[in-house]
Protein backbone atom coordinates (compact mmCIF):
# COMPACT_ATOMS: atom_id res chain seq x y z
CA UNK A 1 0.00 0.00 0.00
CA UNK A 2 1.22 3.44 -1.32
CA UNK A 3 0.87 6.26 1.73
CA UNK A 4 -0.34 9.34 0.62
CA UNK A 5 3.14 11.01 0.55
CA UNK A 6 4.97 8.49 -0.64
CA UNK A 7 1.53 8.82 -3.45
CA UNK A 8 2.53 12.05 -3.77
CA UNK A 9 6.79 11.34 -4.35
CA UNK A 10 5.54 9.07 -7.20
CA UNK A 11 3.15 11.24 -9.54
CA UNK A 12 5.74 14.05 -8.91
CA UNK A 13 8.29 11.45 -10.37
CA UNK A 14 6.21 10.20 -12.75
CA UNK A 15 5.05 13.65 -13.73
CA UNK A 16 9.07 14.36 -14.24
CA UNK A 17 9.46 11.64 -16.70
CA UNK A 18 7.06 12.59 -18.69
CA UNK A 19 8.56 16.04 -18.83
CA UNK A 20 11.25 15.02 -19.96
CA UNK A 21 10.27 12.53 -22.46
CA UNK A 22 7.65 15.57 -23.36
CA UNK A 23 10.89 17.89 -23.43
CA UNK A 24 12.88 15.47 -25.69
CA UNK A 25 10.24 15.12 -28.08
CA UNK A 26 9.95 19.12 -28.23
CA UNK A 27 13.80 19.54 -28.39
CA UNK A 28 14.11 17.05 -31.47
CA UNK A 29 11.24 18.50 -32.91
CA UNK A 30 12.63 22.03 -32.50
CA UNK A 31 16.05 21.13 -33.42
CA UNK A 32 14.91 19.63 -36.78
CA UNK A 33 12.84 22.57 -37.70
CA UNK A 34 9.50 21.34 -37.59
CA UNK A 35 7.99 22.50 -34.31
CA UNK A 36 4.32 24.37 -34.45
CA UNK A 37 3.67 27.79 -32.67
CA UNK A 38 1.99 25.98 -29.35
CA UNK A 39 5.05 23.70 -29.31
CA UNK A 40 7.36 25.93 -29.17
CA UNK A 41 5.72 27.78 -26.23
CA UNK A 42 5.45 24.76 -24.43
CA UNK A 43 9.25 24.40 -25.19
CA UNK A 44 10.04 27.60 -23.76
CA UNK A 45 7.61 27.23 -20.55
CA UNK A 46 9.62 23.73 -19.90
CA UNK A 47 13.00 25.30 -20.11
CA UNK A 48 11.54 28.27 -18.51
CA UNK A 49 10.19 26.52 -14.81
CA UNK A 50 13.28 23.73 -14.83
CA UNK A 51 16.78 24.30 -14.10
CA UNK A 52 17.03 20.45 -15.69
CA UNK A 53 15.46 21.17 -19.03
CA UNK A 54 17.74 24.59 -19.06
CA UNK A 55 20.15 22.81 -19.18
CA UNK A 56 19.52 20.05 -20.98
CA UNK A 57 18.11 22.64 -23.45
CA UNK A 58 21.63 24.87 -23.25
CA UNK A 59 23.63 21.66 -24.12
CA UNK A 60 21.13 20.81 -27.48
CA UNK A 61 21.18 24.20 -28.81
CA UNK A 62 24.95 24.61 -28.14
CA UNK A 63 25.45 21.51 -29.85
CA UNK A 64 23.36 23.19 -32.69
CA UNK A 65 24.83 26.07 -32.94
CA UNK A 66 28.59 24.90 -33.19
CA UNK A 67 27.44 22.27 -35.87
CA UNK A 68 26.01 24.57 -38.15
CA UNK A 69 29.09 26.98 -37.36
CA UNK A 70 31.61 24.46 -38.49
CA UNK A 71 29.90 22.94 -40.86
CA UNK A 72 28.99 26.08 -42.74
CA UNK A 73 32.94 27.07 -41.93
CA UNK A 74 33.71 23.99 -43.83
CA UNK A 75 31.34 24.18 -46.99
CA UNK A 76 33.18 27.88 -46.82
CA UNK A 77 36.56 26.88 -46.94
CA UNK A 78 35.90 24.06 -49.93
CA UNK A 79 34.58 27.23 -51.93
CA UNK A 80 37.79 29.39 -51.17
CA UNK A 81 40.11 26.83 -52.87
CA UNK A 82 38.18 26.39 -56.16
CA UNK A 83 37.31 29.86 -56.50
CA UNK A 84 40.92 31.12 -56.33
CA UNK A 85 41.86 29.05 -58.99
CA UNK A 86 39.20 29.03 -61.41
CA UNK A 87 38.57 31.34 -64.05
CA UNK A 88 35.75 33.02 -62.11
CA UNK A 89 36.53 37.01 -62.72
CA UNK A 90 38.97 38.24 -59.88
CA UNK A 91 37.19 41.20 -59.77
CA UNK A 92 33.82 38.92 -58.84
CA UNK A 93 35.27 36.35 -56.87
CA UNK A 94 37.66 38.23 -54.60
CA UNK A 95 34.63 39.93 -52.57
CA UNK A 96 33.59 36.84 -52.10
CA UNK A 97 36.34 35.10 -50.92
CA UNK A 98 37.45 37.95 -48.43
CA UNK A 99 33.85 38.42 -47.10
CA UNK A 100 34.05 34.44 -46.48
CA UNK A 101 37.57 34.51 -45.07
CA UNK A 102 36.81 37.84 -42.69
CA UNK A 103 33.53 36.55 -41.60
CA UNK A 104 35.56 33.05 -41.16
CA UNK A 105 38.01 35.28 -39.05
CA UNK A 106 35.98 36.89 -37.44
CA UNK A 107 33.76 34.11 -35.98
CA UNK A 108 36.48 31.77 -35.26
CA UNK A 109 38.02 34.96 -33.37
CA UNK A 110 34.71 34.94 -31.26
CA UNK A 111 34.31 31.73 -30.72
CA UNK A 112 37.45 30.42 -30.03
CA UNK A 113 38.55 33.40 -27.92
CA UNK A 114 41.56 36.09 -28.86
CA UNK A 115 43.63 35.49 -25.62
CA UNK A 116 43.59 31.85 -26.12
CA UNK A 117 45.39 32.18 -29.55
CA UNK A 118 47.88 33.76 -28.28
CA UNK A 119 47.99 32.48 -24.93
CA UNK A 120 51.40 29.78 -26.29
CA UNK A 121 54.15 32.23 -26.51
CA UNK A 122 55.96 28.96 -28.92
CA UNK A 123 52.77 29.26 -31.29
CA UNK A 124 52.72 31.59 -34.16
CA UNK A 125 49.87 30.39 -35.77
CA UNK A 126 47.20 27.77 -35.93
CA UNK A 127 45.13 25.72 -38.07
CA UNK A 128 41.63 27.01 -38.56
CA UNK A 129 40.47 24.42 -41.02
CA UNK A 130 41.73 21.40 -42.53
CA UNK A 131 40.68 18.75 -44.80
CA UNK A 132 41.78 15.47 -45.70
CA UNK A 133 45.20 14.47 -45.10
CA UNK A 134 47.33 17.41 -43.89
CA UNK A 135 51.12 17.06 -42.71
CA UNK A 136 53.32 19.41 -40.63
CA UNK A 137 56.93 18.44 -40.47
CA UNK A 138 59.00 19.11 -37.57
CA UNK A 139 62.34 18.86 -36.33
CA UNK A 140 62.44 15.98 -39.12
CA UNK A 141 59.32 14.37 -37.92
CA UNK A 142 56.42 13.95 -39.96
CA UNK A 143 52.99 14.40 -38.13
CA UNK A 144 49.21 14.42 -39.29
CA UNK A 145 47.14 17.79 -38.25
CA UNK A 146 44.40 17.11 -35.93
CA UNK A 147 42.20 20.07 -34.36
CA UNK A 148 44.18 20.86 -31.67
CA UNK A 149 47.54 21.43 -33.79
CA UNK A 150 49.44 24.39 -33.20
CA UNK A 151 52.06 25.91 -35.36
CA UNK A 152 55.65 26.93 -34.26
CA UNK A 153 58.23 28.55 -36.07
CA UNK A 154 60.18 26.79 -38.65
CA UNK A 155 57.22 24.21 -39.39
CA UNK A 156 56.83 23.13 -43.27
CA UNK A 157 52.99 22.26 -43.83
CA UNK A 158 51.61 20.09 -46.93
CA UNK A 159 48.34 18.95 -48.29
CA UNK A 160 48.05 15.75 -50.04
CA UNK A 161 46.00 15.63 -53.49
CA UNK A 162 42.79 15.74 -52.02
CA UNK A 163 43.61 17.95 -48.91
CA UNK A 164 43.56 21.60 -48.13
CA UNK A 165 43.64 23.70 -45.23
CA UNK A 166 43.19 27.41 -44.03
CA UNK A 167 45.98 28.52 -41.34
CA UNK A 168 45.95 31.82 -39.28
CA UNK A 169 48.87 33.82 -38.15
CA UNK A 170 49.82 35.18 -34.76
CA UNK A 171 49.11 38.53 -36.55
CA UNK A 172 45.99 37.17 -38.04
CA UNK A 173 47.11 36.99 -41.43
CA UNK A 174 44.71 34.16 -42.93
CA UNK A 175 46.87 31.56 -45.50
CA UNK A 176 44.52 29.14 -47.37
CA UNK A 177 46.79 25.79 -49.04
CA UNK A 178 45.51 24.56 -52.06
CA UNK A 179 45.73 20.77 -52.99
CA UNK A 180 49.55 19.53 -53.64
CA UNK A 181 50.63 22.84 -51.89
CA UNK A 182 53.86 23.00 -49.45
CA UNK A 183 54.51 26.10 -47.33
CA UNK A 184 57.15 26.51 -44.86
CA UNK A 185 57.52 29.03 -41.72
CA UNK A 186 60.12 30.94 -40.84
CA UNK A 187 61.95 31.57 -37.66
CA UNK A 188 61.27 35.07 -38.47
CA UNK A 189 57.44 35.28 -38.11
CA UNK A 190 56.72 37.88 -40.98
CA UNK A 191 58.05 35.26 -43.39
CA UNK A 192 57.21 32.51 -45.48
CA UNK A 193 58.24 30.24 -48.23
CA UNK A 194 56.07 28.72 -50.67
CA UNK A 195 57.56 25.93 -51.92
CA UNK A 196 55.32 24.43 -54.20
CA UNK A 197 51.37 24.54 -55.36
CA UNK A 198 49.34 27.21 -54.64
CA UNK A 199 48.27 29.32 -52.00
CA UNK A 200 45.83 32.26 -51.05
CA UNK A 201 47.23 34.72 -49.07
CA UNK A 202 45.36 37.44 -47.22
CA UNK A 203 47.73 39.88 -44.86
CA UNK A 204 47.03 41.38 -42.02
CA UNK A 205 47.16 45.38 -42.25
CA UNK A 206 50.72 46.74 -41.58
CA UNK A 207 52.01 50.53 -40.77
CA UNK A 208 54.15 51.25 -43.27
CA UNK A 209 57.04 51.29 -40.10
CA UNK A 210 56.48 48.34 -39.96
CA UNK A 211 58.66 45.39 -41.65
CA UNK A 212 56.95 43.76 -44.62
CA UNK A 213 55.57 40.45 -44.65
CA UNK A 214 57.73 38.29 -46.75
CA UNK A 215 56.86 35.38 -49.34
CA UNK A 216 59.64 33.57 -51.15
CA UNK A 217 59.29 31.13 -53.26
CA UNK A 218 61.82 29.50 -55.77
CA UNK A 219 61.76 32.08 -58.44
CA UNK A 220 60.92 35.33 -56.42
CA UNK A 221 60.16 37.39 -53.21
CA UNK A 222 57.02 38.69 -52.68
CA UNK A 223 57.45 41.87 -49.75
CA UNK A 224 53.35 42.92 -48.74
CA UNK A 225 52.41 45.58 -46.15
CA UNK A 226 48.67 44.28 -45.76
CA UNK A 227 46.64 42.79 -48.94
CA UNK A 228 44.55 40.02 -50.55
CA UNK A 229 46.61 37.84 -53.20
CA UNK A 230 47.34 34.40 -54.99
CA UNK A 231 50.21 32.97 -55.72
CA UNK A 232 51.26 29.53 -57.90
CA UNK A 233 54.63 28.42 -57.69
CA UNK A 234 55.69 26.01 -60.34
CA UNK A 235 58.39 26.86 -63.03
CA UNK A 236 57.31 30.47 -62.77
CA UNK A 237 55.78 32.02 -59.87
CA UNK A 238 52.42 33.30 -60.90
CA UNK A 239 51.21 35.89 -58.77
CA UNK A 240 47.18 37.66 -58.89
CA UNK A 241 47.08 40.47 -56.82
CA UNK A 242 43.07 41.16 -55.57
CA UNK A 243 43.43 44.54 -53.48
CA UNK A 244 46.33 46.09 -52.01
CA UNK A 245 50.04 46.70 -53.98
CA UNK A 246 52.24 43.65 -53.87
CA UNK A 247 56.46 44.16 -54.76
CA UNK A 248 57.69 40.98 -56.58
CA UNK A 249 61.65 40.24 -56.92
CA UNK A 250 62.42 37.95 -59.57
CA UNK A 251 65.79 36.03 -57.29
CA UNK A 252 67.73 35.37 -60.44
CA UNK A 253 68.48 38.54 -61.76
CA UNK A 254 66.83 40.72 -58.81
CA UNK A 255 64.63 42.76 -61.55
CA UNK A 256 61.54 44.21 -59.51
CA UNK A 257 57.86 44.52 -60.36
CA UNK A 258 55.26 46.39 -58.22
CA UNK A 259 51.42 44.66 -59.43
CA UNK A 260 48.68 46.78 -57.96
CA UNK A 261 44.70 45.77 -57.22
CA UNK A 262 43.18 43.91 -59.84
CA UNK A 263 46.48 43.12 -61.80
CA UNK A 264 49.03 39.62 -61.99
CA UNK A 265 52.30 39.07 -63.38
CA UNK A 266 54.60 36.28 -63.56
CA UNK A 267 58.01 35.79 -63.52
CA UNK A 268 58.32 34.28 -66.79
CA UNK A 269 58.81 37.90 -68.00
CA UNK A 270 57.39 40.30 -65.43
CA UNK A 271 54.99 41.75 -67.77
CA UNK A 272 52.06 43.15 -65.31
CA UNK A 273 48.53 42.63 -66.86
CA UNK A 274 44.99 43.01 -65.81
CA UNK A 275 42.95 40.63 -64.08
CA UNK A 276 40.24 41.06 -66.02
CA UNK A 277 39.62 40.67 -69.66
CA UNK A 278 37.97 43.64 -70.36
CA UNK A 279 36.38 41.77 -73.47
CA UNK A 280 34.55 39.43 -71.76
CA UNK A 281 31.98 40.54 -69.62
CA UNK A 282 30.48 38.13 -66.57
CA UNK A 283 26.78 39.00 -65.47
CA UNK A 284 24.93 37.66 -62.71
CA UNK A 285 21.43 37.30 -63.18
CA UNK A 286 19.16 39.99 -61.20
CA UNK A 287 16.18 37.33 -60.40
CA UNK A 288 16.52 33.59 -60.32
CA UNK A 289 14.02 31.19 -58.75
CA UNK A 290 12.82 27.45 -59.41
CA UNK A 291 9.29 26.55 -59.52
CA UNK A 292 8.78 23.34 -57.68
CA UNK A 293 5.74 21.18 -58.20
CA UNK A 294 3.76 24.46 -58.68
CA UNK A 295 5.62 26.27 -56.14
CA UNK A 296 7.83 29.30 -56.83
CA UNK A 297 11.39 28.85 -54.09
CA UNK A 298 13.07 31.92 -55.18
CA UNK A 299 15.04 31.70 -51.67
CA UNK A 300 17.97 29.61 -51.05
CA UNK A 301 21.11 29.07 -52.34
CA UNK A 302 20.38 26.34 -55.24
CA UNK A 303 18.06 26.35 -58.57
CA UNK A 304 16.79 23.13 -58.92
CA UNK A 305 15.87 21.46 -62.65
CA UNK A 306 14.25 18.30 -62.82
CA UNK A 307 11.49 17.11 -65.17
CA UNK A 308 8.40 18.22 -65.40
CA UNK A 309 8.29 18.97 -61.13
CA UNK A 310 10.59 21.86 -61.16
CA UNK A 311 11.36 24.36 -63.97
CA UNK A 312 14.48 27.30 -63.16
CA UNK A 313 13.87 31.25 -64.42
CA UNK A 314 16.74 33.38 -64.70
CA UNK A 315 16.38 37.45 -65.43
CA UNK A 316 19.19 39.30 -66.60
CA UNK A 317 19.82 42.85 -67.61
CA UNK A 318 22.13 42.89 -70.61
CA UNK A 319 24.44 46.46 -70.76
CA UNK A 320 23.93 48.63 -74.11
CA UNK A 321 27.20 46.83 -76.26
CA UNK A 322 27.10 46.95 -79.74
CA UNK A 323 29.35 44.79 -80.72
CA UNK A 324 28.67 41.44 -78.58
CA UNK A 325 29.91 38.28 -80.85
CA UNK A 326 28.84 35.69 -78.24
CA UNK A 327 26.90 34.49 -75.56
CA UNK A 328 27.15 31.87 -72.70
CA UNK A 329 25.54 30.82 -69.71
CA UNK A 330 27.76 29.51 -66.91
CA UNK A 331 26.16 27.28 -64.20
CA UNK A 332 28.24 25.63 -61.32
CA UNK A 333 26.63 21.91 -60.14
CA UNK A 334 26.07 22.68 -56.61
CA UNK A 335 25.37 19.44 -53.59
CA UNK A 336 22.64 16.88 -56.41
CA UNK A 337 24.88 16.27 -59.19
CA UNK A 338 22.53 14.08 -62.03
CA UNK A 339 22.18 13.64 -65.92
CA UNK A 340 19.77 14.59 -68.82
CA UNK A 341 19.22 17.10 -71.41
CA UNK A 342 19.20 20.33 -70.20
CA UNK A 343 17.31 22.72 -72.23
CA UNK A 344 17.50 26.32 -72.63
CA UNK A 345 14.34 28.64 -73.86
CA UNK A 346 14.24 32.43 -74.20
CA UNK A 347 11.28 34.02 -72.24
CA UNK A 348 8.29 35.41 -73.35
CA UNK A 349 8.88 38.31 -71.64
CA UNK A 350 10.97 39.37 -68.91
CA UNK A 351 8.58 41.19 -66.32
CA UNK A 352 9.22 39.53 -63.48
CA UNK A 353 11.19 39.24 -60.24
CA UNK A 354 12.03 36.40 -57.85
CA UNK A 355 9.11 38.09 -55.35
CA UNK A 356 6.62 36.70 -58.02
CA UNK A 357 3.63 35.06 -56.25
CA UNK A 358 1.92 33.55 -58.66
CA UNK A 359 3.61 30.99 -61.13
CA UNK A 360 1.47 31.37 -63.76
CA UNK A 361 2.52 35.20 -64.16
CA UNK A 362 6.33 34.02 -65.03
CA UNK A 363 6.99 34.06 -68.72
CA UNK A 364 6.68 30.43 -71.21
CA UNK A 365 8.87 29.46 -72.79
CA UNK A 366 9.34 30.99 -76.51
CA UNK A 367 12.60 30.07 -78.70
CA UNK A 368 14.78 27.48 -77.60
CA UNK A 369 18.53 28.86 -77.18
CA UNK A 370 20.58 25.86 -76.37
CA UNK A 371 20.75 22.07 -74.87
CA UNK A 372 23.37 19.86 -73.37
CA UNK A 373 22.88 16.31 -72.94
CA UNK A 374 24.97 14.16 -70.10
CA UNK A 375 25.96 14.00 -66.83
CA UNK A 376 26.90 17.00 -64.81
CA UNK A 377 28.75 15.68 -62.12
CA UNK A 378 30.08 16.92 -58.41
CA UNK A 379 31.44 20.57 -58.77
CA UNK A 380 31.19 20.52 -62.36
CA UNK A 381 30.88 23.85 -64.32
CA UNK A 382 28.68 23.61 -67.19
CA UNK A 383 28.60 25.99 -70.49
CA UNK A 384 25.89 26.31 -72.66
CA UNK A 385 26.54 28.60 -76.21
CA UNK A 386 23.10 30.76 -76.31
CA UNK A 387 24.96 32.01 -79.87
CA UNK A 388 21.29 32.02 -81.25
CA UNK A 389 20.09 35.08 -79.84
CA UNK A 390 20.27 38.30 -81.34
CA UNK A 391 21.49 40.64 -78.49
CA UNK A 392 19.08 42.85 -77.71
CA UNK A 393 19.91 45.37 -74.20
CA UNK A 394 17.62 45.38 -71.56
CA UNK A 395 15.89 42.84 -69.41
CA UNK A 396 16.40 38.70 -70.76
CA UNK A 397 14.60 35.66 -68.94
CA UNK A 398 16.24 32.16 -69.76
CA UNK A 399 14.20 29.26 -68.76
CA UNK A 400 15.71 26.04 -67.93
CA UNK A 401 14.18 23.09 -67.92
CA UNK A 402 15.50 18.54 -67.65
CA UNK A 403 14.43 15.73 -69.41
CA UNK A 404 15.29 13.54 -66.87
CA UNK A 405 12.87 12.97 -63.40
CA UNK A 406 13.50 11.36 -59.77
CA UNK A 407 17.28 10.33 -59.32
CA UNK A 408 18.74 12.29 -62.26
CA UNK A 409 17.22 15.72 -60.67
CA UNK A 410 20.05 18.39 -61.26
CA UNK A 411 21.01 21.42 -58.73
CA UNK A 412 23.06 24.13 -59.59
CA UNK A 413 24.38 27.28 -57.72
CA UNK A 414 21.69 30.07 -57.72
CA UNK A 415 23.01 33.88 -57.33
CA UNK A 416 23.70 34.07 -53.54
CA UNK A 417 25.30 31.44 -53.72
CA UNK A 418 29.46 31.13 -54.29
CA UNK A 419 29.19 29.58 -57.32
CA UNK A 420 25.93 32.05 -58.74
CA UNK A 421 25.26 31.34 -62.71
CA UNK A 422 26.95 34.14 -64.97
CA UNK A 423 26.41 34.85 -68.35
CA UNK A 424 29.39 35.12 -70.33
CA UNK A 425 29.48 38.13 -72.47
CA UNK A 426 32.27 38.21 -74.81
CA UNK A 427 32.91 41.27 -77.36
CA UNK A 428 34.72 41.98 -79.86
CA UNK A 429 38.40 43.24 -79.23
CA UNK A 430 38.85 46.64 -80.17
CA UNK B 1 -1.31 34.57 -39.86
CA UNK B 2 1.96 33.34 -41.67
CA UNK B 3 2.97 29.79 -40.88
CA UNK B 4 6.14 31.75 -39.46
CA UNK B 5 7.38 29.50 -36.69
CA UNK B 6 8.53 26.99 -39.09
CA UNK B 7 11.64 29.20 -39.09
CA UNK B 8 12.03 29.21 -35.40
CA UNK B 9 14.87 27.28 -35.53
CA UNK B 10 17.02 29.10 -38.46
CA UNK B 11 15.89 32.84 -36.64
CA UNK B 12 16.91 30.70 -33.00
CA UNK B 13 20.54 30.05 -34.48
CA UNK B 14 21.16 33.21 -36.10
CA UNK B 15 20.47 34.81 -32.90
CA UNK B 16 22.48 33.00 -30.86
CA UNK B 17 25.16 34.01 -33.28
CA UNK B 18 24.80 37.63 -33.66
CA UNK B 19 24.85 37.71 -30.08
CA UNK B 20 27.87 35.74 -29.42
CA UNK B 21 29.71 37.70 -32.65
CA UNK B 22 28.74 41.30 -30.71
CA UNK B 23 32.16 42.44 -29.01
CA UNK B 24 29.48 43.73 -26.00
CA UNK B 25 29.64 40.33 -25.31
CA UNK B 26 33.14 40.83 -23.41
CA UNK B 27 32.32 44.14 -21.68
CA UNK B 28 31.92 43.10 -18.35
CA UNK B 29 30.67 46.16 -17.18
CA UNK B 30 27.12 45.32 -18.73
CA UNK B 31 24.76 43.31 -17.31
CA UNK B 32 24.26 40.58 -20.05
CA UNK B 33 20.85 39.71 -20.01
CA UNK B 34 19.35 42.93 -21.02
CA UNK B 35 21.65 43.53 -23.45
CA UNK B 36 21.24 40.22 -25.20
CA UNK B 37 17.53 41.02 -25.09
CA UNK B 38 18.20 44.24 -27.42
CA UNK B 39 19.93 42.06 -30.00
CA UNK B 40 17.89 39.17 -30.25
CA UNK B 41 14.50 41.65 -30.26
CA UNK B 42 16.54 43.55 -33.18
CA UNK B 43 17.61 39.96 -35.03
CA UNK B 44 14.35 38.85 -35.25
CA UNK B 45 12.35 41.90 -35.62
CA UNK B 46 14.31 42.40 -38.64
CA UNK B 47 14.22 39.22 -39.72
CA UNK B 48 10.49 39.37 -39.81
CA UNK B 49 10.52 42.70 -41.85
CA UNK B 50 12.83 42.01 -44.32
CA UNK B 51 11.10 38.98 -45.51
CA UNK B 52 7.56 41.16 -45.38
CA UNK B 53 6.15 38.78 -42.90
CA UNK B 54 4.54 39.90 -39.41
CA UNK B 55 5.33 37.88 -36.47
CA UNK B 56 3.24 37.78 -33.36
CA UNK B 57 4.94 39.59 -30.53
CA UNK B 58 4.36 35.99 -28.49
CA UNK B 59 6.73 34.16 -30.95
CA UNK B 60 9.23 36.91 -31.55
CA UNK B 61 10.15 36.95 -27.34
CA UNK B 62 9.51 33.06 -27.36
CA UNK B 63 12.46 32.97 -29.86
CA UNK B 64 14.06 35.94 -28.31
CA UNK B 65 14.34 34.44 -24.58
CA UNK B 66 15.43 31.15 -25.85
CA UNK B 67 18.26 32.63 -27.60
CA UNK B 68 19.41 34.90 -24.80
CA UNK B 69 19.19 31.42 -22.27
CA UNK B 70 21.21 29.42 -25.23
CA UNK B 71 23.87 32.27 -25.33
CA UNK B 72 24.54 31.89 -21.83
CA UNK B 73 27.79 30.44 -20.61
CA UNK B 74 31.37 31.41 -20.74
CA UNK B 75 33.50 31.91 -23.88
CA UNK B 76 35.65 29.38 -22.53
CA UNK B 77 32.82 26.75 -22.83
CA UNK B 78 32.28 27.56 -26.29
CA UNK B 79 35.42 27.36 -27.08
CA UNK B 80 36.47 23.41 -25.52
CA UNK B 81 33.27 22.19 -26.68
CA UNK B 82 33.95 23.66 -30.55
CA UNK B 83 37.42 22.16 -30.14
CA UNK B 84 36.27 18.87 -28.63
CA UNK B 85 33.00 18.75 -31.68
CA UNK B 86 35.63 18.91 -34.22
CA UNK B 87 37.25 15.85 -33.20
CA UNK B 88 34.19 14.45 -32.59
CA UNK B 89 33.15 14.80 -36.28
CA UNK B 90 35.93 13.70 -37.32
CA UNK B 91 35.54 9.79 -35.96
CA UNK B 92 31.96 9.52 -37.27
CA UNK B 93 32.09 7.37 -40.03
CA UNK B 94 31.65 9.10 -43.54
CA UNK B 95 28.33 8.42 -44.00
CA UNK B 96 27.34 10.62 -40.67
CA UNK B 97 29.95 13.25 -41.82
CA UNK B 98 27.99 13.98 -44.68
CA UNK B 99 24.88 13.74 -42.66
CA UNK B 100 26.06 16.89 -40.79
CA UNK B 101 27.59 18.85 -43.64
CA UNK B 102 24.26 18.17 -45.60
CA UNK B 103 21.69 19.38 -42.21
CA UNK B 104 24.14 21.64 -40.62
CA UNK B 105 26.19 22.99 -43.85
CA UNK B 106 23.35 23.15 -46.49
CA UNK B 107 20.73 23.03 -44.09
CA UNK B 108 18.89 20.30 -45.55
CA UNK B 109 16.24 19.15 -43.81
CA UNK B 110 13.18 16.57 -44.15
CA UNK B 111 12.50 14.35 -46.73
CA UNK B 112 14.96 15.92 -49.01
CA UNK B 113 17.87 15.55 -46.60
CA UNK B 114 16.43 11.50 -45.86
CA UNK B 115 16.59 11.39 -49.66
CA UNK B 116 20.23 12.38 -50.04
CA UNK B 117 21.76 11.22 -47.01
CA UNK B 118 20.26 8.13 -48.24
CA UNK B 119 18.28 7.55 -44.77
CA UNK B 120 14.86 5.98 -44.38
CA UNK B 121 12.87 9.26 -44.23
CA UNK B 122 10.76 7.62 -41.65
CA UNK B 123 13.98 7.45 -39.14
CA UNK B 124 15.89 10.19 -40.24
CA UNK B 125 14.75 12.21 -37.18
CA UNK B 126 16.03 9.48 -34.92
CA UNK B 127 19.40 9.34 -36.90
CA UNK B 128 20.14 13.13 -36.17
CA UNK B 129 18.71 12.63 -32.33
CA UNK B 130 20.90 9.68 -32.12
CA UNK B 131 23.62 11.64 -33.90
CA UNK B 132 23.62 14.83 -31.55
CA UNK B 133 23.12 12.14 -28.67
CA UNK B 134 26.80 10.65 -29.44
CA UNK B 135 28.54 13.28 -29.72
CA UNK B 136 27.36 14.92 -26.93
CA UNK B 137 28.53 11.78 -25.22
CA UNK B 138 32.27 11.99 -26.64
CA UNK B 139 32.46 16.20 -26.09
CA UNK B 140 31.71 15.34 -22.55
CA UNK B 141 34.07 12.34 -22.62
CA UNK B 142 36.75 14.59 -24.03
CA UNK B 143 36.29 17.56 -22.03
CA UNK B 144 36.29 15.52 -18.85
CA UNK B 145 39.36 13.53 -19.72
CA UNK B 146 41.48 16.50 -20.29
CA UNK B 147 40.74 19.24 -19.36
CA UNK B 148 43.83 20.70 -18.82
CA UNK B 149 44.80 20.22 -22.39
CA UNK B 150 41.91 21.66 -23.50
CA UNK B 151 42.77 25.13 -21.32
CA UNK B 152 46.10 25.34 -22.71
CA UNK B 153 45.90 24.35 -26.12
Amino acid sequence: MLYSGQIGEFTGRLGNVMSVSRFEELMSLFLDDEITEDGLAELHHLVMSSKQHRESFQQETRLATLLHDSSSEQLELQSLIPASSSHLPPSISVRVIAASVMAIAALIFVLVGSQVLLNRSESIGEFVRFSGKVEIFRHGQVQAVTSDSKLASGDSIRCGSQSQTMIQLKDRSILTLSPLTELALDADQRKVRLIKGEAFFEIAPRKASDQPFEVATESSTIAVLGTVFSLNAGQHTELKVYEGNVSLTRNHDHAQVNVGSEQMTSTRDLKVEQLADPTQIELRPTDDLTVDRGRINATGPRLKVEGKNRTVFFRFDLPEFDDVVRMRLRLSQNVDAGRGTLRFFQGSHSVWDEYANDPSHLPKKAAELGRRSGVVGQDQTILINLSPLDYQPGPLTIVMTLDETGENDIWFGAKESESPPLLMIDRAPK
Amino acid sequence: MVRDYELAEELFQETVIEILKSEERFDPTRRFVPWACGIARNVVLQHWRKNSKVASSGLTDLISELAIVASEGDDESWRQERIALQNCVQRLPQKMQRLVLLRYGHNIKGNELAKMSRIRAGSIRTTLSRLRSKLRCCIQAKLANSPEDWATS
